[in-house]
C-alpha cells in the first residue's frame, strides 16, 4: 500500500521482491493453520483413534459424535451444573464489565503519563504502573484472594475496631462478579500498550488545540480518541480474550456456579483430563473416579477439542469485529 | 477528515503570546492530569501495589498457611540465595530471555509492515488467518507431537530429508532453549499492535519519499520504523518483563527438562510453592523483581523516549 | 444458586425421580427398602441433630442436581440423594473450587473457603510424608474422634487397613480412603507375546527378563513397552532405590534437617539405571514420556505391548481399559491382559510401590465436630455403607454387567459380595487379578512404612527439583552420559538445600524413632525375604545405619 511504488510495479526486482513477500506471508498462514486443522480433525475423530501414533492426518471414519456428546452434555447433566447460556452471560458480564472500567481509566492514565507529565515525575509513574507486572503473579496470589474476601484486611478475619465489638467496615467482593473485574481494572499491558500509542501522537497537534483553550478531556476525547480507535480496538481485543479465557482467577474467587464463567465450566473439565497421569500413582488414583465420571459420559479428548473449540469462538468474534475497527485507522497526522 | 475530528475553530490563535498560553495551561492541566491520572493510581496502589506488599512482608515470616504467623526476618532470603538450583534457575532465565528477545522480537513487526502493503481485501483476510486465536491446549499438543523424537514432524525432516543423524529437540539439555524459542518466530507475536501504530502513519511521508527516490527498504527504515518506535520500545519493555517470567510454556513443553536446562526462575519458584514454601518462593520472586527493575530502568534510561515525538 | 437439596419434601425427591426416566423409576420402587435399612443402621451420626453445610467441587462425588438430568441420576447420585433424604439438615451445595492445584487449594485453605472435600496429595506432592507435614501445619481436620465415632476402621478391607500410614499420622486420622489399587504393576497383551512366541510374565519375571522380551516385541509399529515420564523410578523401587528410597534417605541425627541423600554409594543403582537408558537410546523398545492414559490408550491400540500402571486399572470400565479390549477382540480377558505386581529386585528386594496404595481424601480444616460428623457420614454411607451397595446394585440391574459392578476393584470396605448381584470378582475379572489383590494384601503386611514410625515435620524439606533434573536426563540424553556423576550432582544440591532446613523433632526422639523403624525393617525382611535379608539388608545396616545411629 505505501511501501510498494504506485508505479512501476512490473519491475523484475521489485516482482521478485513482491512475490518474495507474498510467499513469506502465505508460508505464515499456512503454520498457522495447522493447530486449527488439528483441532477439528480431532474433534471429528473416535476415541481409539485419538489415541493413535503418529496420528492420522484425516480422520478414517469421520464422526459427529463427540460434537453431538458436548450438546447432549450442555443441555443439562452433572458436568455442566448451568445452562450453556448462563455461563455465557456470566462470561459477558465478566469481560465487557472489565473492558468498560478497564480502557478508559488506563487508557487515561496513559495518556496522562506521555503528554501531561513530564521529567521525572513520569519516569516514577511509569515505573508504578507497570512495576507490579515485575513480579509473578502467582506470588500476590494469596494477598489478592484474601483482599477480595475482606478489603483493605488481607486476612481471613476482620479485626474489630479497637475498644469496641464492632467489625471494620470491609468491603467484599467474593463470589461476585467483582471479584474478577475490579483486580483487572488496571491492565499495566494495555497501558504500556496505550502509551506506546500517544507516544507516536506529535505533541503539536495537542499543543495546537490546547493554545485553542480546550479542556484536557476535551482533547483526549475529540482530538486523540478518535486517532486512537486501531489501538483501543487492539487493547479491546487483548483484554477480552484475557478475561474470556482465564480461568483460574474466577475459579478461585467465584464459587457459585450460576456465576461461573465459561473458561471455568469448560477448563475444569480439561484441566482434570489433562492432569491425569502426569502426575504419580497416588494422584491417578484420585482423578481416576473423576476421569471416571467423565468417561462415563463419553468424554474424551475428541469432546474436549469440541469445548475448546466452543471457548474459542467468542474470542474470535471480537477478533473479527475489532478488526473491523482496527482497520478503521484515521489518518489524520498529515494535517500539519 | 481532519475538519471533522478537530473542534472546529480549533486553530492557533495568534494574538496570543506564547509564553502566557503556556503558563495558563499548566496551571489549569495540572488539576486535570491528576484527574487522568488518579483513578488508575489508586487501583494499581490497592490491587497492584498493596497485595505485592503484603506479599513481601509475609515473605520475612514462615507464612504458614494457618494458625499463627511467626517472624522470621531475611531467613527466606539466605535459604533461597544458598540453593543451587537458584544460581541455574537465573542462569535459564536470562539466556532464554536473551535469545527470544533476539529472535523473536523483530518478527511481528516486519509482519504487520508487510501485511499493511497488501490489497485491502487480502490484507483483511491474511490479517484473520495470521492472527487468529489460537487454544494454547491445541497449539501444546501440537508442537509435542512435532517435537517428538520417534515419530515427530522435525524428525522426520532431520533424518529422511536432510539426512541429519537423530536430533535430540526438547530432550537435548544445549538445544533445549532453541527449540522452546523456535515457535514463536512465526507464531504468537503482538502483530496486531504494530499494524494498530501502522495505521496512523500518513500516507502522503510515503509519497514524499516516493517522489525523492527512496526503495522499499529505505522507507520502512526512515518511515515506518521511526514512526513505531514508541510503541516498539514499549512491546520491548513488555517482551523483557515478560520473557524474564516466562514458565508456562516451558513448563507445557519440557517440565523444565532435561537436567534443569530450561527451568526457568518462575518455573521454581512454583516448584518451591508446590513444596508448600511460599516465604521462600516470595523471596525468590523479589529477588526477579529487582533483576528484572534493574534491566528495564537500564533499558529506558538507554532507549530514551523519542524527544520530539 | 447452589443447589440445595436439604428442603426437598419427600414428594418433590420423587417427583424429581420421576421425570428422570427409567433408571429412577426403579429406583424410587427401591426406596421404602432404605427407609426400612435406615432403623438397622449401626450409628446415629450427630449431624442429624445439627444444622450443617457441605459444599462439593465435585469432589468426591457429583452432587446431584435439583433437576434430574436427560438420562437420568447417576446411580452415585441416586445413592446421593437417598443419604439426603436421610439427613436433611445437612445443606449439600455444589461449588466451582479449583481443588486440584496446589497454590490455588493452599489459598483456599488460607482464606478459609475450602470445600468439604479435597485430596492431600494436592498439598503434599503426592508423597505419604507430605500429607503428614501438611497435616501438622494443621490444613487437613482431624478425624480422630468422627473415625471413632463411625467405627470406620472395623469397616475398611484388609489392604487398606495395612496401608494406614495414608490415611493416619501419630495415632490421628487425617483421611478417608476413596480408593485402593493392589499396588503398581504392569499389564502385558497375552495376544501379542502369544503371537510373537514369547512367554508371558509372571509374578517372578525380573526387570532383566521383562527388559529383553520387551526388546523382542518391539517392531516398525509397536514400542516394547511404555512407562510413565518418571519410569526410571519403577525400576530403582525394585531394589529399593529412589529419590528416597530405603538405601538413599540416610538419617542424621546430629543435624538441623535429620535426613541426608545418598544416591552413589550403590553400584546396584547405577546398573538399573543404565539398563533403563539402554532400553530407551539403545534398544529403542521402552517409551518413557507418557501418561497414564496415554499408555492405556497404546496399550489398547497394540502399539505398546507392556505397561506400568496402577494395578486398579485392570478395572477400568471405560472404551480403553483391559475389559473394553478383551470385548474388542471377542476374546476373554485373561486371554488378552495379563497383569503382574511389581516386579522384586534382583537382590530380592520387595518394592513399596507393589504394597496396595490408598488414594483418600481429607476435610475441611475449619469444620467443627458437627460439620466433620456430616462429612463423615456422607463418606461413610458413600464408601462403605448402604449407598455403597445401592449403587452397584443400580449398575447392575442397568447394564447387566458384572464389571460395572466390581469397578474400580477392590472395594474399600470389607464387603466383597453385593446383595442382588449373581457374580463375584472373579467372574467379572478373572482369577488373575484376584490373585494379584491378594499376593499385595499378604505381601505388605507388616511392611515398615517410614511414615508410620516418624513423628511428622513441619517442612517438607528439599525440592524434588534436583532428582527430577536427574531422572530427565537419564530420560531424555541419548548422547554419553555419566551417570554416577549425575547422580553425584543431585545428591550434592539436594544435600546442600537440606542444610538450610530444621526439624521440628527433638533428636531423642528422632533416634528413637529410626531405631524403631530398622528394627521393624529387619523383623520384615528376616520375615518374609530372608535372602536380602542375609545378603543385602543386614550388611548394609550394620556398614550405614549402625554408626549413623550410634547403635
Amino acid at each position: 500500500m505505501s511501501l510498494f511504488p504506485k508505479v512501476g510495479r512490473n519491475q523484475p526486482g521489485l516482482r521478485v521482491t513482491w512475490t518474495l513477500v507474498v510467499a513469506v506471508l502465505c508460508f505464515g498462514i499456512f503454520l498457522h493453520l495447522i493447530p486449527f486443522y488439528f483441532m477439528i480433525v480431532t474433534s471429528l475423530k473416535s476415541a481409539p483413534e485419538i489415541m493413535r501414533i503418529p496420528p492420522t492426518l484425516i480422520p478414517e471414519n469421520p464422526t459427529f459424535a463427540a460434537w453431538q456428546l458436548v450438546f447432549q452434555v450442555s443441555v443439562g447433566s452433572t458436568i455442566l451444573r448451568q445452562p450453556l447460556s448462563q455461563y455465557f452471560l456470566n462470561s459477558c458480564l465478566m469481560a465487557f464489565g472489565t473492558l468498560a472500567l478497564s480502557l478508559p481509566i488506563t487508557s487515561f492514565a496513559a495518556y496522562a503519563n506521555s503528554k501531561l507529565q513530564r521529567g521525572r515525575g513520569a519516569r516514577w509513574t511509569f515505573l508504578f504502573f507497570i512495576g507490579t507486572l515485575m513480579v509473578p503473579a502467582a506470588v500476590t496470589l494469596i494477598p489478592t484472594f484474601l483482599l477480595t474476601r475482606n478489603f483493605p484486611f488481607p486476612v481471613p478475619t476482620v479485626p474489630n475496631i479497637p475498644g469496641t465489638e464492632i467489625e471494620f467496615p470491609v468491603i467484599r467482593t467474593w463470589n461476585t462478579a467483582w471479584a474478577v473485574i475490579i483486580p483487572g481494572v488496571f491492565s499495566a499491558f494495555n497501558f504500556l500498550l496505550f502509551k506506546g500509542f500517544f507516544d507516536t501522537i506529535p505533541n503539536s497537534i495537542i499543543q495546537a488545540a490546547r493554545v485553542d483553550g480546550g479542556s484536557e478531556f476535551n482533547i483526549f476525547r475529540r482530538i486523540v480518541l478518535p486517532m486512537s480507535i486501531p489501538v483501543f480496538a487492539v487493547a479491546a481485543y487483548l483484554q477480552f480474550s484475557g478475561v474470556w479465557d482465564s480461568f483460574m482467577w474466577p475459579l478461585l474467587v467465584i464459587q457459585d456456579s450460576a456465576r461461573s464463567p465459561m473458561s471455568v465450566a469448560i477448563y475444569n473439565l480439561i484441566n482434570v483430563f489433562m492432569s491425569s497421569g502426569t502426575m504419580r500413582p497416588q494422584a491417578s488414583l484420585a482423578t481416576n473416579e473423576q476421569i471416571r465420571q467423565l468417561q462415563e459420559a463419553g468424554l474424551s479428548w475428541n469432546g474436549l477439542v469440541v469445548l475448546g473449540i466452543l471457548q474459542t469462538i467468542p474470542i474470535f468474534i471480537m477478533f473479527i469485529v475489532s478488526r473491523n475497527y482496527l482497520l478503521k485507522g484515521v489518518k489524520i497526522r498529515g494535517l500539519k | 477528515m481532519a475538519e471533522q475530528t478537530l473542534a472546529p475553530g480549533a486553530s492557533v490563535e495568534e494574538s496570543q503570546p506564547a509564553a502566557v498560553v503556556e503558563v495558563k495551561l499548566t496551571r489549569r492541566s495540572r488539576i486535570e492530569k491528576w484527574a487522568f491520572l488518579i483513578p488508575a493510581l489508586l487501583f494499581q496502589l490497592s490491587w497492584g501495589w498493596y497485595p505485592l506488599i503484603v506479599a513481601f512482608l509475609l515473605s520475612m515470616t514462615d507464612a504458614r498457611p494457618r494458625g499463627p504467623i511467626s517472624w522470621t526476618g531475611f531467613q527466606s532470603y539466605t535459604r533461597v540465595w544458598a540453593d543451587p538450583l537458584v544460581g541455574s534457575a537465573f542462569r535459564v532465565t536470562l539466556i532464554y530471555a536473551a535469545l527470544s528477545i533476539v529472535l523473536t522480537f523483530l518478527i511481528p513487526i516486519i509482519v504487520a509492515i508487510l501485511l499493511m502493503e497488501m490489497k485491502p481485501r487480502v490484507m483483511r483476510w491474511m490479517m484473520v488467518l495470521w492472527f487468529l486465536p489460537l487454544s494454547g491446549v491445541a497449539s501444546t499438543i501440537m508442537w509435542r507431537y512435532v517435537y517428538n523424537t520417534d515419530f515427530g514432524f522435525f524428525q522426520w525432516i532431520a533424518m529422511d530429508v536432510l539426512g541429519l543423524p537423530r536430533q535430540g529437540f526438547l530432550t537435548s539439555a544445549d538445544q533445549v532453549l532453541f527449540w522452546l524459542i523456535f515457535p514463536g518466530i512465526l507464531m504468537f507475536g503482538p502483530g496486531l499492535i504494530y499494524m494498530a501504530g501502522l495505521q496512523s502513519i500518513p500516507q502522503s511521508y510515503y509519497e514524499a519519499a516516493e517522489i525523492e527516490g527512496a526503495g522499499l527498504w529505505r522507507k520502512i527504515w526512515t518511515i515506518s520504523l521511526p514512526r513505531l518506535r514508541p510503541i516498539i520500545v514499549m512491546m520491548l519493555t513488555f517482551a523483557i518483563i515478560g520473557s524474564l517470567q516466562v514458565f508456562d510454556w516451558p513448563k507445557l513443553m519440557t517440565e523444565g527438562g532435561p537436567g534443569g536446562a530450561s527451568r526457568t526462575v518462575v518455573m521454581y519458584m512454583f516448584d518451591l510453592l508446590n513444596s508448600l514454601r511460599y516465604s521462600d518462593a516470595t523471596a525468590l520472586a523479589i529477588f526477579l523483581f529487582i533483576l528484572i527493575m534493574a534491566i528495564t530502568i537500564t533499558y529506558r534510561i538507554l532507549f530514551k523516549e523519542d524527544p520530539d515525538a | 444458586m447452589s443447589s440445595n437439596h436439604a428442603g426437598m419434601s419427600r414428594r418433590d425427591f420423587l417427583k424429581t425421580l420421576g421425570i428422570s426416566g427409567a433408571g429412577a423409576a426403579m429406583f424410587a420402587a427401591g426406596l421404602p427398602a432404605f427407609a426400612s435399612k435406615e432403623s438397622a443402621a449401626s450409628f446415629t451420626p450427630r449431624a442429624q441433630n445439627a444444622n450443617v453445610t457441605l459444599q462439593l467441587a465435585n469432589y468426591p462425588y457429583t452432587v446431584p442436581p435439583a433437576q434430574a438430568p436427560e438420562g437420568g441420576y447417576t446411580a452415585q447420585q441416586q445413592a446421593f440423594l437417598a443419604w439426603m433424604e436421610q439427613n436433611p439438615n445437612v445443606r449439600i451445595e455444589a461449588v466451582e473450587a479449583p481443588i486440584w492445584g496446589t497454590g490455588e487449594l493452599r489459598t483456599l485453605i488460607t482464606g478459609g473457603t475450602a470445600p468439604s472435600f479435597f485430596h492431600p496429595g494436592v498439598l503434599a506432592l503426592w508423597t505419604i510424608e507430605g500429607k503428614h507435614v501438611v497435616f501438622n501445619q494443621g490444613l487437613l481436620a482431624d478425624l480422630s474422634a468422627q473415625f471413632e465415632e463411625f467405627g470406620l476402621e472395623a469397616q475398611f478391607s484388609d489392604a487398606v487397613r495395612a496401608a494406614a500410614v495414608e490415611w493416619e499420622v501419630g495415632g490421628a486420622r487425617f483421611g478417608l480412603p476413596e480408593g485402593v489399587t493392589p499396588g503398581n504393576g504392569i499389564f502385558f497383551r497375552r495376544d501379542i507375546f502369544e503371537e510373537a512366541g514369547i512367554e508371558p510374565l509372571t509374578v517372578d519375571s525380573t526387570w532383566d527378563e521383562i527388559a529383553e522380551k520387551a526388546l523382542a516385541l518391539t517392531n516398525e509399529g509397536r514400542l516394547g513397552m511404555g512407562t510413565q515420564w518418571w519410569g526410571v523410578e519403577w525400576m530403582l523401587a525394585s531394589e529399593g532405590f529412589g529419590k528416597a528410597g530405603l538405601f538413599n534417605y540416610l538419617p542424621t541425627p546430629e543435624n538441623g534437617w535429620n535426613w541426608r541423600f545418598d544416591y552413589t554409594s550403590n553400584p546396584e543403582m547405577i546398573a538399573a539405571t543404565e539398563r533403563y537408558r539402554r532400553m530407551i537410546h539403545q534398544d529403542r523398545s521402552l517409551g518413557s514420556n507418557y501418561g497414564d492414559w496415554d499408555l492405556l490408550g497404546q496399550f489398547f491400540n497394540g502399539t505398546m505391548a507392556i505397561v506400568t500402571v496402577p494395578l486398579q486399572y485392570f478395572t477400568q470400565t471405560d472404551d480403553i481399559g483391559p475389559g473394553a479390549l478383551a470385548a474388542q477382540l471377542g476374546r476373554p480377558l485373561d486371554e488378552v491382559v495379563g497383569a503382574i505386581p511389581h516386579p522384586r529386585g534382583s537382590n530380592g528386594h520387595f518394592s513399596p510401590e507393589g504394597r496396595p496404595g490408598v488414594s483418600v481424601f481429607s476435610v475441611n480444616p475449619d469444620y467443627d465436630e458437627a460439620t466433620k460428623s456430616a462429612a463423615v457420614s456422607l463418606y461413610q454411607y458413600m464408601a462403605l455403607g448402604e449407598g455403597f451397595v445401592t449403587q452397584r446394585q443400580i449398575a447392575y440391574e442397568q447394564t447387566g454387567n458384572l464389571q460395572r459392578v466390581f469397578s474400580p476393584y477392590p472395594f474399600v470396605g470389607t464387603a466383597q459380595s453385593i446383595e442382588g448381584v449373581d457374580g463375584t470378582p472373579v467372574d467379572a475379572w478373572g482369577q488373575q487379578y484376584i490373585d494379584l489383590v491378594n499376593y499385595a494384601t499378604t505381601t505388605a503386611e507388616g511392611y515398615p512404612m517410614r511414615g508410620l514410625f516418624f513423628p511428622p515435620e513441619l517442612d517438607l524439606g528439599p525440592t524434588e527439583s534436583a532428582w527430577g533434573d536427574a531422572t530427565s536426563l537419564f530420560r531424555d540424553e541419548s548422547g554419553d552420559l555419566d551417570v554416577l556423576a549425575t547422580y553425584q550432582t543431585a545428591q550434592d544440591i539436594r544435600n546442600t538445600q537440606a542444610e538450610a532446613f530444621s526439624s521440628v523433632i527433638p533428636d531423642d526422639q528422632f533416634i528413637a524413632a529410626a531405631q524403631a523403624y530398622y528394627q521393624a525393617n529387619a523383623e520384615y525382611w528376616q520375615a518374609n525375604f530372608p535372602d536380602f535379608y542375609e545378603n543385602t539388608y543386614r550388611p548394609w545396616f550394620e556398614q550405614v545405619i549402625t554408626p549413623r545411629l550410634g547403635m
